[in-house]
């Protein structure tokens, strides 16, 4: 399979490569400002790496979409709980959380801009407003959805309340959680690269704008695969992470 | 611990009286099924018995006494009582083991002590090796014995049973009533236990109440002959259960029968 996967990949590449002017066979279906050429993607990138530019554009977005990542779960894990516990609350403001989160997320960049301005800050926020709506409504069906049964063994048992928190609301709510990461994890970085599109003055988002807006094709190629390459081994990441803490749950395919 | 039931009414505030007028007595370490009709109140039962049905839910009358001292004047069991539900109702995060020592985490007994009294229990009931699956991964029968070994493993003087063999196929059920059996002759804990099935509770119990429908009642009560500990396989296959079975079986169809709740 890994095998028939490569050859497919490297036939693709190929037939890239060779529409693109390459190969030394002279077809040109499309011009190389409109996709360029795989072995010159690969230059640039090598030169983008050699300039020391991409580790700085690199770290800028990540520490914006980590940080993002960051306060998006506290605020999403605080928020949730505040709202599991408290009904009245929830019921109160379930409107205003579901109009939203129903908002398309980029549409806040602009006014995030004009608040925290075109440095880091406002991309953190833009990237936490992302994940938070993901990690909060998680929480909040977590701690909704506690099996009260559960509750009611611990109780028989002799647990106190401090005991049914322990042994049943976390794990439930927590397992809630883990299952959301994958998502946040994609969506934080989305949120960072969108936020430098927006306006910026450093990032991988706003290396590439340059580029397109110089029809450095090149540029704006080796950006995508970089960012493919990150979003692929963070969600890769997450996902054996989520495998590990919830390995007490059934594999789809074992679901009765 | 013995049990007093008293003239106990339940009605739930949605509107439904799911006991009326329920009375009688379970002896310490005695083993008594309750066998009656879906819907005839057993579980609630249970439920007022274990205190589980809170104030605002449902208005209780009658009394309840746990040694001579009304349960609501008690303040709850503090642990000396045991539940085991239908459903397997085992943390699903934690293994065999874990799940097992639950209770004797929140008696707050020390780790190697803990691990001791799990470990023992599973081998009592043939899981050994199974420690350290998780619930999803053992078969049925399996949770419903790791479910009454967590039980066990706190040691408490009157335990629950609400049907919780329903869910097993015949055979299981009947492995498992035969565990059941050792385990109580050897510990002599105070048993209640819920069945709709009426060959179970003539299997299990000293006594057998059958229950009437809506609002629940107590229609019968029988003495079991047979001595403990019985063997349910041998059992299953005498003239004399096929006898007395047959023998009640003609007063409780007259409950099981009609409309299904």
């Amino acid at each position: 399979m890994v095998f028939l996967r490569l050859v497919v990949l490297g036939c693709l590449g190929l037939a890239w490569e060779a529409t693109t002017g390459g190969l030394g066979l002279g077809w040109k279906l499309f011009e190389p400002i409109i996709l360029a050429r795989p072995s010159l993607i690969a230059a640039d990138l090598l030169e983008y790496a050699m300039s020391g530019l991409l580790v700085r554009d690199l770290r800028v977005t990540l520490t914006a979409a980590f940080l993002g990542l960051f306060f998006g779960v506290v605020g999403g894990i605080g928020v949730g709980l505040f709202f599991g516990y408290w009904g009245k609350v929830a019921a109160v403001f379930e409107p205003i959380m579901v109009a939203l989160n129903s908002l398309p997320r980029i549409t806040v960049a602009p006014m995030l801009i004009l608040w925290f301005g075109l440095g880091m800050a406002s991309k953190v926020v833009l990237s936490l407003f992302t994940v938070f709506f993901v990690i909060f409504f998680n929480t909040f069906l977590g701690v909704r959805s506690v099996d009260p049964d559960l509750v009611k063994a611990v109780k028989v048992m002799g647990g106190g309340p401090h005991q049914v928190v322990r042994m049943v609301i976390v794990p439930s709510v927590c397992s809630w959680i883990f299952a959301a990461l994958r998502t946040s994890v994609s969506f934080a970085l989305t949120g960072a690269v969108v936020g430098e599109f927006v306006g910026s003055t450093s990032g991988l988002g706003y290396r590439m704008l340059l580029a397109a807006g110089l029809l450095h094709t090149e540029r704006v190629f080796a950006i995508m695969l970089i960012l493919m390459v990150v979003g692929v081994s963070l969600v890769e990441i997450s996902r054996r992470m989520e495998q590990y803490l919830l390995r007490w749950r059934p594999a789809l395919t074992q679901l009765e | 611990m013995k049990i007093i039931i008293q003239a106990l009414g339940v009605r739930f505030h949605r509107g439904v009286e799911a006991l009326r007028d329920v009375s009688f007595e379970v002896g310490t370490g005695e083993f008594v099924a309750i066998v009656g009709p879906s819907g005839c109140g057993k579980s609630t039962i249970l439920n007022a018995i274990a205190s589980l049905i809170a104030p605002d839910e449902a208005e209780i009358t009658g009394r309840i006494l746990v040694d001579g001292v009304d349960i609501r004047e008690r303040k709850g069991w503090n642990g000396r009582l045991g539940y085991v539900f239908q459903r397997d109702n085992l943390f699903p995060w934690r293994t065999v083991l874990g799940n097992v020592e639950a209770g004797l985490e929140i008696r707050q007994v020390p780790t190697r002590e803990r691990e001791l009294t799990a470990r023992r229990l599973i081998e009592l009931v043939g899981l050994s090796g199974f420690e350290h699956y998780f619930p999803h991964q053992i078969s049925g029968g399996m949770r419903q014995r790791t479910s009454l070994i967590r039980t066990l493993a706190y040691d408490p003087e009157v335990i629950l049973m609400d049907e919780p063999f329903g869910a097993l196929d015949a055979q299981t059920r009947l492995a498992l009533q035969e565990e059941l059996i050792r385990i109580w002759s050897r510990r002599r804990k105070t048993i209640l236990f819920v069945t709709h099935d009426l060959a179970e509770a003539i299997t299990l119990g000293e006594r057998v109440i059958l229950f009437a429908r809506r609002p629940g009642t107590v229609a019968e009560i029988y003495k079991i002959p047979f001595a403990h500990p019985r063997d349910p396989f041998e059992l299953h296959g005498s003239r004399e259960f096929a006898e007395l079975h047959a023998d009640i079986w003609r007063t409780v169809s007259q409950e099981f029968r009609g409309r299904v709740p």
